[in-house]
């Protein structure tokens, strides 16, 4: 079963390159940085939920899932949230640039 | 490799032992052991396969001297009587203090069961009660043939084949790990008993002698009883072979109770069989495998010879703790005159991090275990074998607690190495307690937050629903 999802997430990770690429999106190391941590975290989630799933542990499989699953999924979501926000900036300011959009005026 | 064996080919032999289901046997258990993918043909396999090898990982390291201090000097051999599944008991509570005890139990037990109270229901009782075992004996059941009435010299190998056949037979009989111990009569000869156990509770069993003769004698006073008398293991008999058998987690979980219980139970059940079929086989390839004489005694020290042989480390609770099993698993021990090629010590962490944790210790309803950081030469009383840096435990209130509940082992349960360690977490962490000490207290925290240890509640009679696989074993 890990080597499919490994597959999948392998498959999955040059796809999302080439679509940021496509979309002319730049990511800052330490959004990859996060998403990465956050991707880590949530596979040893799951990993360890199924395996203690497995051992019929009664509290352990949802302990994971909130010890390590939670801030994983955080992680990944502050990753892809960062790196909308600085596409959306990035454009903003193209926009400026090229007189599409005006620069706002500070109110007084 | 030819160049050790006997003349006779290794097919024949292997039919001759009655093994050449062997083969159809391991690829039925292909299935669950794993690196056995194909069926077992003859010696020579079995001696290749990956069931007579023991693969760890890199974090589990061998080493010269156990991790627990010995003082060869200080220790003696040991009078069986004085445990507390012996003598004893009556001799440190005094005898009417002692049937008290006994009958307070028994009590308490009926009660429960009426009140239907978890891991003493009917079912759970009958369960715990099913016991069934093999005859069992010093000699073993000497009903295999000899290379004598098969016309063949006898099995001759190096150490190193020889081990290897012995852990390939023992774990296609069911043992987990097995490993080998040379007996020296100044060091590893003191962990054999001076007095065997006798059948009867209270009464002194069998002197057991280690003397230079060619064959091993079993002449116990009272045949009844099996008191008095003596046992003579010959001193040609050098080799301790040491293996284990797995209990399953659920069932060590709902401690204490019957249902926990049944699962020692088992496995001294199981061991009669095992201990037989090695007996034999020892036999057949022309040499003597001396065996415990009742299915719950111990005529030897056999934690003692599971951490020299290397299986794992002992700890808090005394017992020996796997790297693979924690405490889910009871070790057994057969003396023979086979050469084998004895293991190493391992060190995996255990003894610094029971320094630390004290989980058994804080769990124990008994409070028989000590809560001492550093382990100590002082024993409790006449039933510690001295000579062990340990932490001794008040074994007279472990019993007196084993009786007035039925059954116990709370400490085997509770252990964070008593675990499944199928999960990444639970293998990190067994690397880390290895490698890096400082981290052990908050492992221990981490267990206790994660909801480890013992199933309570409506937890212990949900085990009858449970969908579990073969010998309990998730």
């Amino acid at each position: 079963m890990w080597l499919i999802i490994g597959l999948l997430l392998g498959l999955g990770l040059i796809g999302l390159v080439f679509w940021l690429r496509s979309q002319k999106i730049r990511v800052t190391w330490y959004e990859w940085l996060l998403g990465v941590v956050g991707l880590l975290l949530l596979l040893f989630s799951l990993q360890n939920y199924q395996a203690s799933l497995a051992a019929l542990e009664p509290v352990a499989p949802g302990m994971f899932l909130l010890v390590f699953g939670l801030p994983g999924l955080v992680l990944v979501l502050l990753a892809v949230v960062l790196a909308w926000w600085g596409h959306l900036r990035s454009m903003r300011s193209a926009r400026i640039k090229t007189g599409a959009e005006k620069e706002p005026v500070p109110q007084a | 490799m030819a160049r050790y064996h006997s003349t006779i080919s290794r097919r024949q032999f292997l039919k001759a032992l009655g093994l050449g289901g062997v083969g159809l046997g391991a690829s039925a258990l292909g299935a669950t052991i794993p690196g056995l993918s194909s069926p077992i043909h003859d010696v020579d396999e079995a001696i290749a396969s990956p069931l007579s090898a023991m693969k760890r990982p890199s974090w589990i390291k061998e080493v010269d001297k156990p991790t627990i201090e010995i003082d060869w000097s200080i220790m003696k051999r040991f009078n069986y009587y004085e445990v507390m599944w012996a003598g004893g008991f009556a001799k440190a509570w005094g005898n009417s203090q002692a049937a008290l005890i006994t009958s307070a139990g028994a009590g308490n037990t009926a009660l429960w069961r009426k009140q239907n109270k978890p891991g003493y229901t009917l079912a759970d009782t009958a369960l715990n009660g099913c016991t069934n075992q093999a005859p069992i004996s010093f000699l073993g059941p000497r009903s295999s043939a000899t290379p004598a009435t098969l016309g063949v010299p006898r099995w001759e190998g190096t150490p190193e084949e020889n081990a290897r056949l012995v852990r390939a037979f023992l774990r296609i009989h069911g043992a987990c790990h097995v490993g080998f111990v040379e007996l020296e009569t100044n060091t590893t000869e003191k962990l054999i008993n001076a007095y065997d156990g006798a059948k009867t509770l209270g009464v002194q069993g069998p002197r057991l002698d280690i003397l230079d003769v060619d064959e091993p004698v079993d002449k116990p006073e009272d045949p009844a009883t099996g008191g008095g008398g003596y046992r003579i293991i010959p001193k040609k008999a050098r080799w301790v072979i040491v293996y284990s058998l797995r209990m399953s987690p659920e069932l060590i979980h709902r401690a204490p109770g019957m249902i926990s219980s049944r699962e020692h139970g088992y496995m001294y059940d199981l061991r009669t069989l095992v201990q037989g079929q090695l007996q034999n086989f020892l036999r057949t390839l022309g040499y003597m495998g001396l065996g415990d004489t009742l299915p719950f005694a111990a005529f030897c020290q056999s934690t003692g010879f599971a951490v020299l042989a290397g299986l794992g480390e002992t700890c808090r609770v005394m017992h020996t703790i796997t790297p693979e099993y924690g405490l889910m698993e009871r070790i057994f021990v057969v003396v023979t005159d086979l050469p084998l090629a004895p293991g190493k010590p391992v060190d995996f962490g255990v003894t610094k991090f029971c320094r630390v944790c004290k989980k058994c210790a804080d769990y124990c309803p008994a409070h028989a275990i000590p809560l001492d950081t550093e382990p100590s030469w002082e024993v409790k009383g006449p039933y510690n074998r001295a000579g062990v840096r340990h932490w001794y435990r008040a074994e007279p209130l472990c019993r007196a607690y084993i009786f007035t509940a039925g059954a116990c082992a709370v400490c085997f349960g509770v252990c964070p190495y008593s675990k499944v360690h199928n999960a990444a977490y639970t293998n990190a962490w067994q690397a880390m307690a290895a490698t890096t000490p400082i981290f052990d207290r908050a492992i221990r925290k981490m267990d206790d937050f994660m909801g480890y240890g013992l199933r309570s509640g409506d937890e212990v009679e949900k085990f009858w629903d449970l969908e579990l696989p073969p010998f309990g074993w998730t």
